[in-house]
């Protein structure tokens, strides 16, 4: 059968960085990353500053509040998330709660596959006992936003890209890589290169497909990588039906979790993964 | 069956299937405490989300089996030495678990 090339690259992956979707990102960002250079910037001034921006505060505060998060009602200011979960994690929490806003119904069962990855990978990263588990979590809440991209700026291609993997056979992200020549993978990358997203959270995300190719920060690379298997596995992918392929060896050798540990993981978030069967965006308050 | 609820959801005279517990694993709350308003108040102060509850709706043989399937199904090409394979296990697991509280 001959690939189907339904989307250009090129043309593609401009419309991907002018995102005409979000207008009021971008700028607030670069201010954002702005502030965090000057050494001299308090994290109560990037705070304040922040906080200036009403939405973007409640709509902040409403995610990482929400009884889904991981911090039920216990963070009150914008400030208080800076000090609690640092500068990258707020920053991808900012681009998560603008993001997912917009999203049609269809969509829904991604936002919730992204909030559970993002439990597992806290999960997982605090079992392995790492530093900045927060910014494992928020690799793991944006590892599919490339697909976000997709709903939002070719919902009907992308269907055709779904029912295609559905009939082949193929992994979701294979058949993206045979009708489109890119993945949700490479978009993800793309949007957050263009957001001025730190490293720490591109790698990951643009990897998560491809764990050994990964130019870095290896680590987070296979913890968004196994996170999103997990949630797979235990029911909560974006789409359903879809078995699991096998994770890359390369992650059996360096993430060597033992049974319990895994009962341990999957006790922990399975709770969470039945409440969210029935969320929607507008109940992460 | 073991089912499992949003603090917000959480009503009067539910049973818990599981103890409640803090950030730092002490026991709050035991398995088989029948909830009340001020209980499920503490737990909200308390920053408690979740809550495992028996729904008494009994699992049957056939959502049993169906539910097996389905992980099984999910696992079709994942080996047992794997850490997916160990996540199949303590899947597997659970759910008998779920089915035994039907029991008691």
């Amino acid at each position: 059968m001959s690939t189907e090339l339904i989307i250009d690259k090129d043309s593609f992956r401009k419309k991907v960085e002018r995102l005409t979707n979000i207008p009021t990102l971008p700028n607030l960002l670069s201010k954002f990353t702005e502030m965090i250079k000057n050494p001299k910037t308090s994290m109560d001034a990037i705070g304040k500053e922040l906080s200036k921006d009403q939405v973007l505060t409640s709509k902040l505060l409403k995610l990482v509040n929400s009884a889904f998060y991981g911090f039920p009602g216990r963070i009150s200011t914008v400030s208080h998330a800076l000090v609690l979960l640092g500068y990258d994690a707020v920053k991808g929490l900012i681009i998560t709660s603008n993001i997912f806003e917009n999203l049609s119904s269809d969509a829904f069962p991604l936002w919730r596959h992204s909030i559970a990855s993002s439990l597992a990978a806290r999960s997982i990263a605090n079992e392995l006992s790492m530093q900045d588990v927060e910014e494992f979590a928020v690799a793991g809440l944006l590892h599919d936003i490339g697909k976000v991209i997709l709903h939002i700026e070719a919902p009907e291609e992308y269907k055709h890209v779904i029912e295609k993997a559905r009939t082949s056979g193929r992994t979701i992200w294979e058949t993206e890589q045979e009708m489109l020549g890119f993945d949700h993978a490479n978009i993800g990358q793309w949007i957050c290169e263009k957001w001025t997203l730190p490293e720490k959270l591109i790698i990951p995300i643009g990897s998560h497909h491809a764990v050994k190719d990964a130019s870095g920060f290896h680590m987070r690379v296979m913890v968004t990588s196994l996170s999103d298997m997990m949630i797979r596995g235990m029911g909560g992918g974006a789409e359903e039906d879809f078995p699991l392929e096998p994770i890359d060896p390369i992650c059996e050798e360096k993430i060597p979790l033992t049974q319990d540990q895994i009962d341990k993981i999957a006790e922990n978030i399975a709770p969470e993964i039945g409440a969210l069967q029935h969320l929607v965006p507008e109940d992460m308050k | 069956m073991k089912k499992c609820v949003s603090i917000n959801d959480a009503v009067e005279g539910m049973i818990l299937t599981k103890p409640v517990t803090n950030d730092k694993g002490m026991v709050l709350c035991s398995k088989g405490t029948s909830l009340n308003e001020s209980l499920i108040k503490r737990f909200k102060e308390m920053q408690i989300s979740v809550l495992y509850i028996e729904s008494g709706i009994e699992m049957t043989e056939e959502e049993f089996i169906q539910e097996k399937d389905k992980i099984k199904k999910r696992f079709l090409n994942i080996k047992s030495d794997s850490i997916l394979g160990k996540l199949k296990i303590s899947l597997l697991k659970n759910l008998e678990e779920q089915k035994e509280t039907n029991k008691e």
